[in-house]
């Protein structure tokens, strides 16, 4: 699971432009909005389509998608939960 | 009005008031622009997700207040008129790229928020808390008399003191942005 997360976290960087970032500047179980990283809601939509592009995951319930992206380990979570 | 003061930016040059304060010989606009914002030693990461043209207007104007001594706490007073030509032509093929390579997939909405030409104006805004009157007009070159006399119009009401008024546009290995401070002439 670490180096999925670690691929994860690049994964992020990327599609959420963090310059300068390094993945482990990210604590994988610490909440990814209202952090540092400074993260708004467009950031929550390029984290939708990332689990779509990436890992062929539709994520429709904007509840379960609170949860879904509170941190890295549990986006991390649900892609191996639910990756086709 | 009073102009307080002028900037430039042209591929790999920053002037005040007619002055060079920086250059690099890194000319093309994404690097130039990444060189601009690490000298400027300006702490918005944010920066890093605008397009180039709001990246362009971002770094003018950061350094047109900064020079201008413009009273940051003067934001609802003051008013933004920008003209362009091509806007945000850059973002828009990306995202026609976006949607026409991967059809069955969503478009980026990190790119789609900024396939309009006046979102370069809301960034600024929403750095420095400005709610004055706030125009972008696509003109097909640089209009100066129209836009400084659009400037000239906006500062006859009494709410507003201040007017950032300029051109700015951005291609691939040409990119300009030529803004100015004006204030209120409250002589008159």
């Amino acid at each position: 699971m670490g180096q999925f997360i670690n691929k994860l976290k690049l994964e992020i960087i990327e599609a959420l432009n963090l310059e300068g970032v390094e993945p482990d500047e990210i604590d994988a179980s610490a909440p990814l909005f209202n952090s540092s990283l400074g993260l708004d809601s467009i950031d929550a939509l390029e984290l939708i389509v990332l689990l779509e592009r990436n890992y062929g995951i539709k994520v429709t319930d904007p509840d379960e998608g609170r949860e879904i992206f509170h941190s890295v380990n549990t986006i991390a979570e649900f892609v191996k939960a639910n990756q086709k | 009005m009073k102009t307080l003061c002028e900037i430039s930016i042209t591929p790999g040059k920053l002037e005040v008031n007619h002055a060079a304060v920086f250059q690099s010989k890194e000319t093309l606009g994404p690097a130039f622009f990444k060189e601009l914002y690490l000298e400027m030693n300006l702490n918005y990461p944010k920066f890093y997700k605008m397009d180039e043209i709001s990246k362009l207007f971002f770094l003018g104007v950061e350094q047109l207040l900064k020079s201008g001594k413009w009273p940051s706490r003067d934001g609802n007073t003051t008013a933004i008129v920008a003209g362009t030509t091509d806007g945000c032509l850059e973002s828009d093929k990306r995202h026609l790229a976006n949607i026409t390579n991967h059809p069955n997939l969503p478009a980026s909405p990190a790119t789609f928020v900024y396939t309009l030409p006046n979102i370069m104006l809301g960034e600024v805004c929403i750095r420095h808390r400005i709610t004055g009157e706030n125009t972008c007009v696509i003109t097909q070159n640089n209009d100066s008399d129209f836009i400084n006399h659009y400037a000239e119009i906006l500062l006859t009401d009494e709410g507003t003191e201040f007017c950032i008024a300029g051109y700015v546009n951005y291609l691939p290995g040409n990119y300009i942005c030529l803004l100015t401070l004006f204030a209120r002439d409250l002589d008159l």
